[in-house]
């Protein structure tokens, strides 16, 4: 029988046998945070890419798209797409209903990110460029990307990192990820601080995974450069 | 535009037309019935420690699906989107703990009662002021939310009343001082204090009015006459009897 006494104790040995649960749910956590980050990179570089197109509308399209998501929570977005579709008559699974509100909600932050980076090159670069008789096309593809390209990394390990984190919003819709995981122990060991402290740990390892392989690349390609 | 609009307008008149099938064809066609349960609420529905779904409900469930000769497949949902995930189509019914009530009954399809339970207030050990509902006047109460533990407290005059998505949560706020008692359903209360030595059940209310009842989907009327044949049946054949005993042991309800 478990206890839980107000002269409080910690007791370690509750995370110690939640741990396997807790590696099931961080897998979770991974999965739906990766197809996410993959979603969201698609995206997101169309609506980047769109918003300094030299075509009016195709930048209003990816600018409302923009601002409409960054200006909505992603909690709200998620209930949207799980609970508000199935009106419409899309009755999406938790999980992939969570890795389409994410990716969508990703996919305005990656836009921005690509945006601020094809902006960050010099306009006389563009100039010289469209001098020398390139095209546009040409210009941004053989130019302005390969540099934007390694400016946008670290704000993009940012996001990415991010929305690992965010990634617990999922658990509203029950799907059994890392926090969701981490509740359902509690509800029964009345475990606050060891399980919490568990999955903080849990989120930290990949947090700090993602950062290491976001650097890595960073050098790669300054190297490359 | 126009050409956008009718292949969208077709596709859901088609989806439409598709749930026009009834949802207990759908069930016996498929061969298994979708039950939604919020598992944090011991011991009708929860998680064990190797994280298999379990409990009274859990087992009345695959009693119920057995009957109509299907297999049950629980859908582990949290409790506050519950019931719009079954109006979103998310599962077919709900066993989880829920009572049956008159703004219930206005959306939902209710069955007969399968559990009768109380309300039950608890407190700290140490706590001598709370003896009965007419003290909560003046006090904070942790409730789970939209639970008719919720409600009950809700109607009270001067009661603060702090909601959370699960009843743990409501505990903790107890016995971390930050919430005076917790109001919730005597079945899941008189489980828990074997947990919390530090807390005591001081009094039950609204004696017999907790019906705990399966939901379904308004207008699944079919659907509602087989489930509750399947209940008549579970509790004829002793069944029932034997889910209680090994759940409740042989206490009175």
């Amino acid at each position: 029988m478990e206890s839980w006494g107000s002269n409080v104790h910690f007791d370690f040995s509750a995370l110690y046998k939640a741990l396997p649960s807790l590696l099931v749910g961080a897998t979770v956590t991974l999965r739906i945070t990766s197809l996410s980050i993959a979603l969201g990179l698609g995206i997101g570089i169309v609506a980047g890419l769109a918003r300094v197109w030299p075509n009016t509308i195709l930048r209003t399209v990816a600018g409302a798209y923009i601002e409409l998501v960054r200006g909505t929570p992603l909690l709200v977005q998620i209930f949207l797409v799980y609970f508000g579709l199935p009106a419409l008559g899309l009755n999406l699974d938790p999980f992939v209903a969570g890795v389409i509100a994410m990716g969508i909600n990703s996919g305005a932050y990656v836009g921005e990110i690509v945006r601020g980076g094809i902006e960050s090159i010099a306009r006389g670069q563009m100039e010289a460029a469209l001098s020398l008789g390139m095209t546009w096309h040409q210009a941004m593809y053989y130019v302005i990307l390969p540099q934007a390209f390694v400016r946008i990394l670290p704000p993009l390990g940012n996001e990415f990192i991010a929305l690992l984190k965010d990634s617990s919003l999922v658990s509203t819709i029950a799907i059994a990820e890392l926090t969701r995981t981490g509740q359902i122990i509690i509800t029964r060991t009345f475990k606050s601080f060891e399980i919490w402290s568990g999955v903080a740990l849990f989120y930290f390892a990949m947090t700090y995974l993602i950062s290491r392989i976001v650097r890595f690349s960073e050098e790669r390609l300054r190297y490359s450069e | 535009m126009k050409r956008f609009l009718v292949p969208v307008v077709l596709a859901v008149l088609l989806v439409g037309s598709m749930a026009l099938a009834s949802t207990l064809e759908e069930i016996k066609a498929r061969g298994k019935i979708y039950i939604g349960t919020d598992a944090t609420y011991p011991p009708m529905e929860f998680h064990d420690e190797s994280g298999e779904i379990v409990g009274f409900d859990i087992d009345l469930g695959r009693a119920i699906a057995e009957e109509l000769g299907v297999e049950a497949v629980f859908i582990d949902t949290a409790w506050d989107g519950i019931f719009p995930a079954l109006d979103a189509g998310k599962f077919d019914i709900i066993i989880s703990s829920t009572s049956i009530t008159e703004e219930r009954l206005k959306s939902k399809e209710m069955s007969d009662p399968y559990y009768v339970t109380s309300q039950a207030i608890a407190v700290r050990k140490d706590n001598e002021t709370i003896k009965g509902p007419e003290d909560l006047k003046g006090k904070i109460v942790a409730v789970q939310i939209g639970t008719t533990g919720d409600l009950a407290v809700s109607e009270m005059e001067g009661v603060t009343v702090k909601r959370f998505d699960t009843i743990d949560k409501a505990y903790m706020e107890v016995l971390n001082g930050r919430a005076d008692a917790v109001v919730n359903d005597l079945s899941e209360v008189a489980y828990r204090m074997k947990m919390l030595p530090d807390m005591k059940i001081v009094a039950t209310f609204r004696e017999g009015e907790e019906k705990y009842g399966v939901t379904m989907r308004k207008g699944d009327v079919e659907l509602l006459a087989a489930i509750n044949e399947a209940l008549r049946r579970i509790k004829e054949s002793g069944k029932y009897d034997e889910i209680y005993r090994k759940w409740f042991g042989e206490l009175g309800k």
